[in-house]
């Protein structure tokens, strides 16, 4: 009994000691490899980067986009400011988080040298930028070199992007489809100067037991 | 011997119609102007150049003053053993890198690799922008996806 019992803890320690070797980690490199994950509840990495890489090489030569930006550079003598506005989430994820489009568009546009980027407003606001004007009350600071009031330059284009997740389910089949629009709008007037679309889907066959 | 031919006979029926590729028509007489380049290549991987044709690269400058350019490739994997051997759509991976006036590689997001899927015989683009006015040089690297 006592050999029974020996053996069978052997057996249980050297499983688990099996499936803990089992468990390990491998690093990638998302702007090289793929991972083909994709999960119907929320976006993943892979899907946003593939649309915002997309969306940049189309913003870059869009004639409309092209045609608003000399426009303003001819009557303003300056680059139009852009800032971002909340995300349009029609997915099943509430804390969908599309800041890899925002961010790869807005790097793209800036060192391409058509626009300028506020963080002064908007969506990707940072307080620091007005709260830096509240050092001229501290004494400590050489008032000469304190940011001046009045000197922010408002944004002259807004980009929002929106995204729409369907799903159609057929016995063991489901399909999901992702549509991802990229709106930039002129402030001034409202009209929208870019507009971008780019659909996405993948198909999901359900095994024996779950998804 | 008649069963056997006739076997032969559905097994060619039957791979033939397994064969679907892309058919393509164009207007002859042009009225684009493009710029062709000349190109240079340097091939690892004798494969992928068999089954995708680089056709030709066209240079232009965009509408903000920006250089574009575009590779345009046919996949040739419509024989029957090339979609036996692998699945329908060609999987490509590209990546474009692009050179200041000084030959120094300009790290952008658009220096990605980016996936492409083509169709048997389709024609297909691949299209890159500056990512500003100092760039004017540009290299093309692609691979086959798994």
């Amino acid at each position: 009994m006592k050999t029974i019992k020996t053996l069978t803890s052997s057996v249980v320690f050297g499983g688990l000691l099996l499936a803990t070797g089992c468990a390990s980690t491998q690093i990638y490199d998302p702007t090289v490899d793929r991972t083909g994950l994709r999960n119907s509840y929320t976006i993943s990495h892979e899907e946003l980067r593939q649309v915002a890489l997309e969306a940049a090489n189309q913003v870059l030569i869009a004639p409309r986009f092209i045609e608003y930006v000399e426009k303003f550079k001819a009557e303003n003598g300056r680059r139009p400011t852009l800032k971002l506005t909340d995300t349009v989430n029609e997915t099943n994820d509430p804390d969908l988080n599309v800041a890899v489009i925002n961010d790869v568009l807005q790097e793209v546009l800036f060192n391409s040298s058509l626009i300028d980027v506020t963080l002064a407003e908007g969506t990707g606001r940072t307080q620091s930028i007005g709260n830096s004007r509240l050092v001229e009350f501290d004494d400590n600071f050489d008032k000469s070199t304190v940011a001046k009031k009045g000197r922010l330059v408002a944004a002259n284009i807004v980009m929002r992007p929106k995204v729409v997740s369907n799903e159609v389910r057929d016995g063991r089949m489901k399909a999901v489809d992702r549509f991802f629009v990229i709106d930039i709008a002129d402030i001034d007037r409202g009209g929208v100067v870019f507009k971008y679309s780019r659909p996405l889907g993948f198909v999901k066959t359900r095994g024996a037991v779950g998804w | 011997m008649k069963l056997a031919k006739f076997a032969l006979a559905a097994a060619l029926a039957a791979a033939s119609g397994c064969v679907s590729s892309v058919n393509t028509t164009e207007n002859a007489d042009k009225n684009m102007t493009p710029t062709h380049i000349a190109d240079a290549r340097f091939v690892t991987d004798g494969f992928l150049r068999d089954r995708l044709a680089l056709l030709n690269v066209r240079f232009s400058p965009a509408p903000g003053g920006l250089q574009q350019v575009q590779v345009e490739a046919m996949s040739l994997r419509v024989g029957f053993w090339d979609q036996v051997a692998g699945p329908d759509r060609y999987h490509i991976r590209y990546k474009f890198t692009w050179f200041d006036n000084n030959g120094m590689a300009v790290s952008t997001p658009l220096s990605d690799w980016q996936d492409k899927w083509i169709l048997p015989g389709e024609t297909v683009q691949f299209q890159s922008v500056a990512p500003s006015r100092q760039c004017n040089d540009f290299r093309l690297n692609l691979m086959e996806g798994h």
